[in-house]
């Protein structure tokens, strides 16, 4: 093997090995273009104080959120209840905190089946010819009812709670990632680097797992950042029509629902959840706006 | 000379259907890629293999290796025929069966690393990743002019020809013997096109490779094959070995595509011979000799009647009503 590289001549001299890139992500040109992103560092911070909040709920909420304390109805926003109480003196900053919990667990339940069953449909849709126009057909189906109706009439024929929540939801947004799997499926398994897998004798299982769905994670992930903002939304206007978790537990919805009654006397019990819902929706919006930035190259725009 | 063939294929045909309607969809034609291809390659030699872009050479490759399925003929390689085994002998076939691609860029996954991708094919057939895979690695980086230290290393961090070496290295894993070079150099600077034929030439010699040369530069396939079989329209027109069919080309599209080539030489007379019009659609190809419409000396037969391939000297065939054994044939006389 030595005899070789004689005509080759430029067989650089070996260097020491680089030590072993651990941190690759954190170094990588994609993380700098992350952060010189303005809309996506502003979205990611909302989003994660938004989160952390909600993991660290038992230790953030000063009382139970469930405690009744009817000679603090009607309390404004002060030192002592800073979101103000409700009707029945619950504290609302508690009640918001460990509404966070449900609304972003719902939120990333339906990102997690999402992604499960968007790239299994989209997979076997795209890779699989003779699956893709039957399965399409069904998607198309799916997503000829408008999403909140759909939602709504899964919601209602398995009863109210919160798995069935993140069931209806899941339903709903399936269909638009298995449409956004297959499409970019579709565009890799054509690439020079899938036949030269099927020439060294790999499985169509392996091209698909190794090959074909690295290449698609990037509008996948994209996509999955928009869905959890829907997928909170969502649920706040499943649990606001009382379809959602039942009422004692809080969740951003339900809390809307009950303050919409005293609208008039204590607009805080409504107004500050509807604000950190907005504001949250917001910042997985700016997200996923910064992902496809920097993940899509198609869309790329040059940036001043 | 008299040893048989590595890879022997006989009137290989490849059709593509083209269908029409979005759900009960009909066939409404097709595309003869292919159409009743036969040529042999003999153990340790290089057939080039030449035509314009859509002619079907790729096409060929690449159906030689299984990797479409022909619609009719036989391929044998090493006296087997590939057509009759199963997949899980086809499967173990394909680590003496290799390909190396045209586009230095798409070819290799974006998403592996370069030792992840040169010993992918070792993986394949069951080798586990550990010390001795990696030296593997290293070795075939080596072998292909590159560096150990370059295994950790993303596709995108090189350039162009470094590419190439890569997608080589990964053909060498297995230790083939037949390896189709799919315009290899095509898409490389003139001068690394050099370096990855020499490498070729080198790794040729050293290893025992056979390979089917496939490019569109007659320069290219000149330098490197040792046979040359031109292909227009998904038909093979002339084959010979390489210096009979530079020297005398018969065929009046051969004698065309000669022309073409550039001489070194300013003043030197050149009687360029220019094909008019464009290649005919291969959906709809011409009737009799598929070459007839841009033919500068067609007669009334070559509109009717497809003209075999026929022997007119040792190891020279070709496919022109013109052209007989012992007769100069049509065009301008070589000099």
């Amino acid at each position: 093997m030595t005899e070789t590289s004689r005509t080759i001549g430029y067989a650089p001299e070996d260097e020491e090995d680089a030590p072993e890139q651990r941190w690759a992500f954190w170094r990588s040109d994609t993380f700098k273009r992350l952060m010189r992103h303005k809309a996506f560092v502003a979205g990611a911070l909302v989003f994660g104080i938004v989160a952390i909040v909600a993991i660290l709920a038992p230790w953030i909420a000063p009382a139970d959120p469930n405690k009744l304390a009817i000679r603090f109805k009607f309390r404004p926003p002060s030192w002592d209840f800073p979101f103000g109480t409700d009707n029945f003196g619950r504290d609302q900053l508690s009640r918001v905190v460990y509404g966070a919990r449900l609304s972003l667990g719902i939120g990333l339940g339906v990102v997690i089946l999402n992604a499960v069953f968007g790239i299994l449909l989209g997979a076997a849709a795209g890779y699989v010819r003779k699956l893709d126009g039957p399965l399409m057909r069904l998607a198309d189906a799916f997503m000829a009812f408008p999403s909140i109706l759909l939602a709504l009439g899964i919601a209602a024929a398995l009863g109210p709670s919160s798995y069935t929540a993140v069931i209806a939801i899941s339903v709903v947004y399936i269909p638009r990632t298995a449409r956004i799997v297959r499409a970019s499926v579709l565009v890799v398994r054509e690439m020079e680097f899938v036949q030269a897998a099927l020439a060294c004798g790999a499985s169509h299982y392996r091209i698909v797992r190794k090959h074909v769905l690295p290449n698609c994670m990037a509008p996948l992930i994209v996509q999955l950042s928009f869905i959890f903002a829907y997928a909170v939304l969502t649920e706040a206007v499943l649990s606001f029509l009382g379809l959602g978790a039942a009422p004692p537990t809080p969740t951003w919805g339900n809390i809307i629902a009950e303050g919409r009654t005293y609208i008039r006397e204590a607009e805080w019990i409504t107004l500050i959840p509807g604000i950190v819902l907005a504001a949250t929706v917001l910042a997985l919006n700016l997200l996923g706006d910064g992902l496809r930035d920097v993940l899509d190259p198609r869309l790329k725009v040059p940036q001043g | 000379m008299t040893a048989p063939p590595l890879v022997d294929v006989k009137g290989l045909v490849k059709h593509f259907p083209i269908y029409s309607g979005l759900m009960f969809s009909k066939q409404i034609g097709s595309v003869q890629a292919v159409d009743d291809v036969s040529f042999h390659i003999r153990a340790g030699e290089t057939l080039g293999l030449v035509g314009e872009s859509g002619c079907g050479k790729s096409t060929t490759g690449r159906l030689i290796l299984k990797l479409i399925q022909p619609t009719a003929g036989s391929i044998h390689y090493d006296g087997v025929d590939l057509q009759t085994l199963d997949a899980e002998t086809m499967r173990q076939k394909r680590r003496d069966l290799q390909i190396i691609f045209q586009d230095p860029y798409g070819s290799l996954n974006p998403r592996m690393t370069v030792e992840d991708i040169i010993t992918e094919p070792l993986v394949i057939f069951g080798e586990k990743p550990g010390p001795a895979l990696a030296k593997r690695a290293r070795e075939l980086l080596k072998t292909v002019g590159l560096a150990s230290f370059h295994a950790r290393r993303y596709p995108h961090e090189f350039s162009g020809g470094q590419r190439q070496r890569i997608g080589i290295a990964r053909a060498l894993a297995t230790r083939p013997k037949f390896i189709v070079c799919d315009e290899a150099v095509s898409a490389l600077d003139v001068s690394i096109q050099a370096q990855v034929i020499n490498l070729l030439q080198d790794l040729q010699e050293e290893l025992k490779l056979t390979y089917l040369f496939i490019a569109h530069d007659l320069g290219v396939v000149k330098h490197i094959s040792d046979r040359v079989a031109v292909m227009y329209l998904g038909k093979i027109v002339e084959l010979a070995d390489k210096r009979t069919l530079y020297k005398q080309p018969r065929h009046p599209y051969t004698q065309a595509l000669l022309s073409a080539i550039p001489v070194p030489k300013p003043r030197a007379g050149r009687n360029r011979i220019v094909l008019k019009g464009d290649v005919p659609s291969p959906i709809n190809p011409p009737k009799g000799c598929r070459f007839h419409t841009r033919c500068p000396y067609a007669e009334p037969v070559c509109r009717e009647v497809e003209p075999p391939r026929i022997a007119i000297g040792t190891g020279h065939e070709v496919a022109c009503h013109l052209v007989k054994p012992g007769l100069p044939g049509p065009g301008p006389k070589a000099a």
